[in-house]
């Protein structure tokens, strides 16, 4: 994909809706990742995070086995097109209340998943850049002043 | 600090509970996580949701008979407060990035929880920091024509602050109608 959230964007991780929880949990574990799209077929229907599976995991009556990973997942999997851009998207996050959204690309096939932990760590480059260049700014100063030392400002 | 973290969400479970138990705090509280502490009400781990799925599910643990203890991530070293701490000490910050960690405990001189600091409070302190210093780039209210009356009504109120005037609260409120409304 090439939209502007590519570089936000991860590889979809799934499973298939008749695993276990436990399947989601080891998965989970072993992807490091927080939540799976879910997928009946090649179909993507929705989503489950690590909450869901310790809440479902846990609260079920003594003896009564675990639910399926189909019946925890929240439905449906809430997409944007893959041209969709970082306003789209926290527009929508913020909308919704969600911190997860794929991608889908025109066909309506899921190409990625993006994460409002991976727009946290984008925005946060993106503020260091704006104080180094706050930074520069007093050293080019200097530099032009053959580092003799201001008669004003903030130094 | 006090304001960034509400010690109403700080939840504390005993190391023998069950993770039935556990879950049903996390879900009836609208929680992630919880504070492990002993008889003495000192913090001795945490556990979160995440811990009950990668600890618990995954491994098919009984939920009413495995304890917090076997999942819980013990000796959580929490960002330990005294007193007033300013959030530019960013108390929190060290044992998060150290530990990898969303949540830590804020305890008290003998090792007592009084608060629970997340990631996610983090990140909405930064973000209102962020946009009000970013409003005062909006250049209709630095350079705009009305700009001349917002910094009178910012002397006024010195002045008034200054002077200590009888029914000052209701005139500051006023003012500060008056100034965000500019």
């Amino acid at each position: 994909m090439s939209g502007p959230l590519s570089a936000l964007t991860s590889p979809p991780e799934v499973i298939d809706a008749g695993a276990s929880l436990a399947d989601a949990a080891l998965q989970m574990g072993r992807r490091h990742v927080g939540s799976l799209v879910v997928c009946e077929g090649s179909a993507p229907v929705g989503l489950i995070t690590d909450r869901d599976v310790a809440l479902a995991g846990c609260l079920r009556a003594p003896g009564a086995p675990p639910p399926r990973v189909g019946e925890v997942a929240s439905r449906p999997l809430v997409t944007l097109p893959e041209h969709a851009t970082l306003e789209d998207l926290t527009a929508l996050f913020a909308a919704r209340c969600i911190r997860r959204v794929g991608l889908v690309d025109g066909r309506g096939a899921l190409v990625g998943v993006v994460s409002a932990d991976s727009v946290v760590q984008f925005l946060g480059r993106h503020l260091g850049e704006l104080a180094r260049t706050f930074e520069r700014e007093f050293e080019v100063e200097r530099e032009q002043r053959d580092f003799q030392p201001s008669t004003f400002g903030p130094e | 600090m006090q304001h960034l973290h509400n010690p109403d969400d700080t939840v504390h479970v005993t190391p023998d509970a069950t993770l039935a138990e556990a879950a049903a705090l996390l879900r009836e509280r609208g929680i992630g996580s919880l504070v492990v502490t002993d008889a003495a009400g000192r913090a001795v781990g945490i556990v979160t949701d995440r811990d009950l799925c990668l600890r618990a599910v995954a491994f098919e643990r009984d939920p009413h008979r495995a304890r917090v203890s076997e999942v819980m991530t013990p000796e959580v070293r929490g960002a330990q407060v005294t007193g007033s701490v300013a959030t530019v000490d960013c108390a929190w910050a060290e044992p998060m990035r150290r530990l990898g960690v969303r949540r830590v405990p804020l305890l008290d001189v003998e090792g007592r929880p009084v608060g629970l600091f997340s990631s996610d409070d983090w990140l909405r302190w930064l973000a209102e920091r962020i946009y009000e210093v970013a409003a005062t780039t909006d250049p209709a209210r630095r350079h705009g024509p009305l700009r001349p009356a917002a910094v009178a009504l910012d002397e006024l109120t010195l002045h008034l602050e200054a002077r200590q005037l009888l029914d000052r609260d209701e005139l500051l409120e006023a003012i500060g109608r008056l100034r965000k409304a500019l």
